[in-house]
């Protein structure tokens, strides 16, 4: 506004201030000097009103369309299968210790059992299939 | 080992768009303060201004739960939550997007039009509104005896 009134900087601030006002009276904005005043404002202000502030919404708008649609949903179902591929890892490996556990007792029992075989023959568990044979 | 390959693709990709998006809140953020400081008050006697501020309220919330998670790869909020909270941001932006049409001249008549008939008909939508709560009274209160 300052290209308008070199001399006191607040007199158009102040004009656009009444007529951007929802109070003001519709009258005014029928006035010949009124709409020609807003004609060349607008001239100069919608140019920079899309360039410094519409433009820069439609990328806003753009990249939380982007994550509130995509991004978010896939990020966090990636996470949660992260999570349960990882419970399941590692529940695979507790069973695989615990089968390693219970083959090294099965194995530990029949070499005991070849050890110190039973006085009348009869032997039970792995010990007695090896006994036996 | 692809899974994770993929999560970290996934992160990365989300790391930058929630940064540029957080950038663009901070600068509308600053833009409605400064309009709240020059206004005072009367800030908040327009109605967009309520609007504006609810959806940068709610986005910045959004936001600030969706980098919580993606920064600690951890699910803090539940995903429904978060959903829930950046749908409506996204409608009153959207709903705002309706409003900068203003803009040009060519659909500023067609926006005016609809504001205007929104509003002279506001009246009329009250007791519409008041229709329907009764007779969905009556129906809900009427078929809760099928349910016990």
């Amino acid at each position: 506004m300052d290209w308008l009134f070199d001399n006191n900087k607040n007199n158009a601030e102040h004009l656009i201030t009444i007529l951007a006002n929802e109070s003001t009276s519709q009258e005014i904005y029928v006035k010949e000097p009124i709409r020609l005043f807003i004609e060349l404002m607008w001239v100069k202000f919608k140019p920079r009103i899309i360039v410094g502030v519409f433009l820069p919404y439609v990328v806003y708008l753009s990249l939380l369309y982007t994550l509130t649609g995509h991004l978010l949903n896939s990020f966090l179902i990636n996470l949660a299968e992260m999570r349960f591929m990882s419970e399941v890892c590692a529940y695979a490996n507790e069973l695989h210790q615990a089968g390693e556990f219970m083959k090294r007792v099965s194995v530990a029992g029949g070499e005991a059992d070849k050890a110190s075989p039973s006085p009348s023959g009869s032997s039970t568990g792995a010990g007695a299939a090896t006994a036996g044979h | 080992m692809k899974l994770s390959a993929e999560h970290d693709a996934h992160r990365t990709q989300t790391l930058v768009f929630v940064g540029i998006a957080l950038c663009l809140i901070s600068y509308f953020g600053f833009i409605e303060l400064r309009q709240l400081r020059q206004s005072g008050f009367s800030y908040f006697y327009d109605t967009w201004n309520f609007i504006d501020m609810s959806s940068w309220a709610l986005n910045f919330s959004f936001m600030s739960m969706f980098f919580l998670c993606v920064v600690l790869r951890e699910e803090y909020f539940q995903r429904e939550v978060i959903l829930t909270i950046g749908s409506w941001g996204m409608f009153l932006m959207w709903f705002k997007v309706f409003y900068w049409f203003r803009l040009f001249s060519s659909y500023a008549y067609y926006v005016r039009l609809i504001m205007q008939t929104i509003s002279d008909s506001r009246k009329f939508m009250i007791l519409v509104v008041i229709i329907l709560i009764s007779f969905g009274n009556f129906i809900y209160v009427a078929d809760a005896t099928n349910y016990g």
